[in-house]
């Protein structure tokens, strides 16, 4: 998957635990986990603006499109 | 919203699982009842149990393919009231459940058929009389589309499962 999940920098960053980001934000500390791993299909786009809104960043600094080497032949 | 319209729909799911446990006791009843020839409070209960062996044998196969078939909507239901609205064991009994609704619904319209032609004896030209009872036909059309139902259900057990990967 060309998406990176960046969150655990953010967190590192902004000095924020992730179980007190999941609580913030109303998901599981499981499902956070499984979002910073990038072992999810997708991030709602509400989850995804209750992050930016309590880390106070853009969704560019969360998400990275790094193109595989199958991806661009 | 959404755990308020999952709370009704297994509400919904249990109180129906009571109904169709009440309807095949009801069936059950009756069916006993019409084979032991027992009056039921002041009404004498008859079914077709008391027409020819094969009249017979044909009344009893279709009311054991119904209650399978309600057995397999008990225990869709069931679990649907337990919370696995789209769970595969759901599909699969769905399944079941047509599948034993259209086995009744076929022997119903392909065994009096059958039992004609068996009861006919080997001598001379005979008049075989074929009804086709509307009813029979409409049960096939239901049971068809409840095999789509059985489709779009695991569809959508597919996209709830698709669901659940994104946070």
């Amino acid at each position: 998957m060309p998406i990176v999940v960046r969150l655990d920098v953010m967190l590192a960053l902004r000095k924020v635990r992730s179980k007190d980001l999941a609580a913030a934000i109303g998901i599981t500390e499981a499902n956070l986990s499984l979002l910073k791993s990038g072992k999810v299909k997708g991030v709602r786009f509400a989850t995804l603006e209750a992050i930016c809104k309590e880390l106070d960043c853009q969704p560019g600094d969360i998400l990275d499109y790094e193109p595989d080497e199958t991806t661009n032949r | 919203m959404s755990n308020l319209s999952d709370d009704a729909i297994r509400r919904s799911a249990h109180r129906l699982r009571i109904l169709v446990f009440a309807a095949m006791a009801m069936i059950a009843v009756v069916v006993v009842a019409a084979g032991l020839n027992v009056q039921l409070a002041h009404a004498h209960v008859e079914y077709r149990l008391h027409g020819t062996p094969y009249e017979q044998l044909i009344a009893a196969g279709s009311v054991a393919l119904l209650l399978i078939a309600l057995f397999h909507l008990t225990r869709m239901l069931g679990l649907i009231a337990a919370g696995q609205t789209f769970g595969v064991k759901v599909v699969r009994h769905f399944r079941g459940f047509a599948s034993w609704l259209l086995a009744m619904a076929l022997f119903e319209f392909a065994a009096p058929i059958l039992a004609t032609f068996v009861a006919l004896r080997p001598s001379g030209p005979h008049l075989v009389r074929l009804n086709i009872d509307l009813r029979d036909a409409l049960t096939v059309a239901i049971t068809l589309l409840l095999f789509l139902l059985a489709r779009l259900l695991e569809r959508a057990r597919r996209l709830d499962d698709e669901m659940r990967e994104f946070v």
